[in-house]
């Protein structure tokens, strides 16, 4: 009887181990993390830098008057280095530019190195008339041409003759100024063109332009 | 009489080794007092989980350096690649281009993303992306079109092709997957791609952006 009560009291200790086993809470879970986010930073590095040596576009040494109703121009063209000019008719009302051959223009030359075989947009932009600085009429920088070929659809201009600016007088071009032009690099990476242009007497006075420098510019845009 | 002396003693001897035993092991587990011998207690318990992974991005993803060329015609747009084993195509095919500027220097090489995981051995590692930025400089911006894992896709599983995860619509979230190693590490990479748009002509400089990967169990 006693050997049978002990069994039994065995058993329900066991049987009271393993209610206490099965009875633990589990309440105090730490999670330390569930998905990992990691952020990743992208870069990319953008060189269209345009290497870029250009020489002045040089109208030379002229002799120059304007005449209150008379325009004279005078051009030197692309790679140009003789100036075609326009020394009047003698008239007294006629305006004049007269080259001079002792001191012979120069058209700018621009050489762009960048990648290889690949086409280059040029523009031009805020002209600035040739100015002595003294207070003189300015010579009217009234052209800007290249030899460029145009672009495809989107391009205004003549292959060859793609310049050609309004100034401060209207009269003295009718070019516009998103005229574009464009030409391909060599296989290393090398475009030379040249820019020639055309300076003009000013209109509205009778002026013997005083002698001097007379310095003007213009913005040539390139771009990939 | 002796045999029943002995099974008593055994029965004594059995309960006491029971009683020890219980006692031993409600005391490793946090529990000291007296209990009445048929009556049982609770014990508290815990467990940490630990899923978190080490993730180290070892090199970022970077197009390196190159040229972009405008569409005169503002319609054509450029994409490059870079897949993720460092190969880098630009785009000179049509009007709008981009050049491979081929410089050496160290933030000009093409690089895709390095990605170093240390988990649990011989796992499967779900990987996905989300929260794209666009390289971005100033007012400029490339956008990214794709980016593009070593990692097996859901529907090709183990030994599947490279995913190719297109960014569109907003939804770029495919998921590739892969199993940890013996010594619980993954290494994969990600490249991508990236498109110029119409009617821009970028300046030069650095374009930065980036995105979100999610990687779980």
């Amino acid at each position: 009887m006693k050997l049978k009560h002990f069994k039994t009291m065995a058993m329900v200790s066991a049987i009271a181990l393993g209610v206490g086993l099965h009875a633990f809470k589990s309440d105090a879970a730490t999670v330390l993390s569930g998905d990992p986010v990691a952020n990743i930073p992208i870069t990319g590095n953008v060189l269209n830098t345009l290497d870029i040596v250009a020489t002045q576009l040089n109208f030379g040494r002229v002799a120059a008057i304007a005449k209150t109703a008379d325009v004279a121009k005078a051009t030197v063209a692309p790679f140009g280095v003789t100036l075609t000019d326009d020394p009047g008719s003698g008239n007294s009302a006629n305006a004049r530019i007269a080259a001079d051959s002792a001191t012979p223009p120069a058209a700018s030359t621009v050489t762009i190195t960048g990648f290889a075989n690949t086409p280059i947009f040029v523009s031009y932009g805020t002209v600035v008339d040739l100015d002595s600085g003294g207070g003189a009429t300015d010579l009217i920088l009234a052209h800007i041409t290249d030899n460029l070929g145009t672009g495809g659809a989107g391009f205004v201009g003549v292959v060859g003759d793609n310049g050609d600016w309004d100034n401060a007088n209207p009269s003295y071009g009718t070019g516009v100024a998103t005229d574009q032009g464009t030409a391909t690099t060599n296989g290393s990476g090398v475009l030379t063109f040249s820019i020639g242009g055309t300076i003009a007497t000013q209109l509205g006075a009778n002026v013997v332009y005083p002698n001097g420098t007379y310095v003007g510019s213009f913005d040539v845009t390139v771009s990939y | 009489m002796n045999t029943n002396k002995k099974t008593l003693m055994a029965g004594i001897g059995a309960v006491a080794l029971c009683t020890m035993l219980y006692a031993a092991h409600a005391y490793a587990a946090g529990f000291v007092g007296d209990v009445e011998s048929g009556s049982f207690f609770t014990l508290d318990s815990q467990a940490v989980v630990n899923n978190s992974l080490s993730i180290t991005v070892t090199t970022p993803l970077q197009f390196g350096t190159f040229g972009t060329v405008k569409d005169p015609a503002d319609t054509d747009t450029a994409t490059a690649s870079l897949t993720p084993a460092d190969v880098f195509t630009g785009d000179t095919g049509g009007a709008a281009k981009i050049i491979d500027a081929g410089l050496t220097g160290a933030g000009d090489l093409h690089r895709s993303a390095t990605i170093t995981v240390a988990a649990f051995p011989d796992t499967q590692l779900f990987v996905d992306y989300s929260g794209v930025n666009n390289l971005v400089n100033g007012a400029q911006t490339l956008t990214v079109a794709t980016l593009q894992d070593n990692l097996n896709t859901p529907n090709t599983g183990v030994g599947g092709v490279a995913g190719n995860f297109t960014l569109g619509n907003g939804t770029p979230y495919d998921q590739g997957n892969a199993t940890t190693t013996a010594g619980g590490a993954l290494v994969f990479h990600i490249g991508g791609s990236f498109t110029t748009a119409a009617a821009t002509t970028y300046l030069s400089g650095l374009y930065s952006g980036d995105f979100d990967m999610t990687i779980s169990y």
